[in-house]
């Protein structure tokens, strides 16, 4: 199996600008699509949530991901496509889901990217525990 | 020197078999640890009256089970070493 897809804590925008660089010798490419998962600051009966911590079965969910990714190659025309999924802490702002779909024309890079997106949604095993200030939270 | 004897060599070793329990989510709370080891529960039904019967909590709470990461729809065998998850309603993104 490739590299994982799960990374502790938030994904940092240098490490999307790094993909978008790595591709640059790939030129065979005409569209690149990036989807960004962000965690929003919901407010619940007052209380704002400061952040989010995931948690996983994480071995599942790699085994998920491959799935996913053996699935999209099937059923579209794409040249690469990487996925990766914070555990952890993420704090409200910050980015917790990049999902990287490249191909040579646009259309199947939005046609994937979504259907990437929604398989994760889906069949992902991974819980997300929303973090107000203090001690409280609650699982989502 | 005198050593203690701790099987009866005419017994036949027990036959146990131990299955490991994985509790995600909001279900971690209720059990109050994410894995915990059971033993000699021959079929996921009887593991899941017993472990409802532990946590009662269980019973109000929605979640599929997985066997060795698989997610099963129906009362299975338990074969020695297998791992049970009891995976909440998934909330990635």
């Amino acid at each position: 199996m490739g590299k994982k897809s799960l990374t502790y804590g938030p994904i940092k925008p240098e490490k999307i600008a790094k993909s978008i660089a790595n591709h640059s010798s790939k030129t065979g490419i005409g569209a690149h699509n990036i989807f960004l998962g962000q965690v929003r600051a919901d407010k619940h009966e007052g209380k704002t949530v400061e952040g989010i911590e995931y948690s996983a079965y994480e071995d599942m969910a790699e085994n998920i991901f491959h799935e996913i990714r053996e699935s999209i190659f099937e059923k579209y025309d794409i040249s690469c496509m990487h996925i990766y999924h914070s555990i952890g802490m993420v704090k409200a702002g910050e980015i917790s889901l990049f999902v990287f779909v490249s191909s040579k024309h646009r259309g199947v890079s939005y046609d994937a990217s979504r259907d990437v997106v929604e398989q994760i949604k889906d069949r992902a095993p991974i819980w997300k525990k929303e973090i107000f200030e203090g001690e409280n939270y609650q699982w989502v | 020197m005198k050593h203690k004897v701790f099987m009866n060599t005419n017994q036949k070793p027990i036959n146990m078999s131990k299955t490991k329990v994985l509790f995600f989510g909001i279900l971690e709370d209720i059990s109050g640890c994410r894995e915990k080891d059971f033993s000699n529960f021959a079929s996921s039904d009887e593991l899941m009256k017993h472990l409802k019967a532990e946590y009662p909590d269980l019973e109000n709470k929605t979640f599929q089970i997985a066997i060795n990461q698989k997610i099963i729809n129906t009362n299975t065998k338990l074969n020695n070493g297998d791992t049970i998850a009891l995976l909440p309603p998934f909330a990635g993104g």
